[in-house]
């Protein structure tokens, strides 16, 4: 019967260290293992009878093919959706309505100064500064949905529509205020609408 | 003709078709892990010694997405390695027939065509 030769203390880091370099990451700890485990085997095995060398080693990395099919097998990516145009349309609609209504409102209440008579009047920062946070969430999504798994797309457009409804039904009353409101209640439906539809797509797999 | 699976795209192309397969028929004899499997393809001639290893685990973790296989990691006793163990599941078992019918009919249908072309 063949003994298995145990791996000396020097090949195991050099192991550990190919395997981290390969799939880094606390949430890959599994794969990491699993491949850690293919690869000790394989050494062992190359090495049936003597003792395991670094030579091993490298052969067991070259026998499992190069590292972007080693990448692919143990740590993928996960999934993306599956985007088309009318998600695209849908939230740059949604960023360039939120970005329209506070620019024509004038900037909301958080970016005015107070005159001395007492009214509030915008101050070009201010409107800038909800222009940007009330456009961005689309574009956040936009970006969730491009490059990151999908399910991320539903937490800025979620976010956004939530606040946006609630915005709509505080609404102070005035025909400018009510058509602010009605603006950013569209813009945050049209955001959520818009990761929904991705999210019912097929998903795309990275090697795909 | 030697019975090693040769190297050349189209044995490639040919062996990656049935590689879904032939793990499903590894599985049913019971769990392995991923080294092992590996070991049987090699040694039944469905996988060229060269060919890349990682392509095995990419067939298990489709066959795993697709609810055909499942993973569960070992705990072995006497401090031995955990390790990760695949095995088939009720719907890769029907799945695995109905690909195994298939194979046959295509089997079937190559040797006639191939005998009698049009």
């Amino acid at each position: 019967m063949t003994t298995t030769p145990a791996i000396p203390p020097e090949l195991e880091a050099r192991i550990h260290e190919r395997i981290a370099r390969l799939g880094p990451g606390r949430r890959r700890a599994a794969a990491r293992a699993e491949l850690h485990d293919h690869v000790v085997q394989a050494v062992q095995a190359m090495a049936a009878g003597g003792r395991p060398g670094p030579e091993h080693v490298e052969a067991a990395f070259a026998a499992l093919g190069s590292d972007r099919e080693v990448r692919e097998a143990f740590f993928p990516r996960p999934p993306r959706a599956r985007l088309q145009w009318p998600e695209v349309a849908l939230l740059a609609g949604a960023a360039a309505l939120a970005g329209l209504a506070i620019a024509l409102d004038g900037g909301g209440e958080a970016s005015c100064e107070v005159t001395g008579t007492g009214r509030c009047t915008a101050t070009a920062s201010g409107v800038a500064w909800d222009v940007l946070a009330f456009a961005a969430p689309p574009l956040v999504a936009l970006a969730c949905l491009a490059w990151l798994p999908a399910w991320t797309a539903l937490l800025p457009s979620g976010a956004f529509a939530a606040v946006t409804l609630l915005r709509a039904m505080s609404g102070s009353g005035g025909a400018a205020e009510l058509a602010l409101d009605l603006g950013l209640l569209g813009a945050g439906a049209a955001t959520l609408a818009a990761v929904l539809l991705a999210l019912r797509r097929p998903r795309r797999s990275p090697d795909a | 003709v030697s019975d090693e699976p040769s190297d050349d795209e189209w044995s490639r192309q040919l062996r990656k078709g049935v590689l879904d397969l032939a793990i499903l028929s590894r599985l049913q004899e019971g769990p392995v892990h991923g080294y092992a499997l590996i070991a049987s393809l090699k040694q039944g001639g469905l996988m060229a010694a060269e060919g890349a290893e990682a392509t095995v685990y990419q067939a298990l973790q489709r066959l795993a997405r697709l609810g055909l296989a499942m993973a569960d990691w070992s705990h072995p006793d006497e401090g031995g390695r955990p390790r990760k163990m695949y095995a088939i599941t009720p719907r890769g078992r029907a799945e695995r027939q109905r690909m195994l019918a298939e194979w046959k009919a295509l089997g079937r249908a190559v040797a006639r065509y191939l005998e009698e072309p049009a």
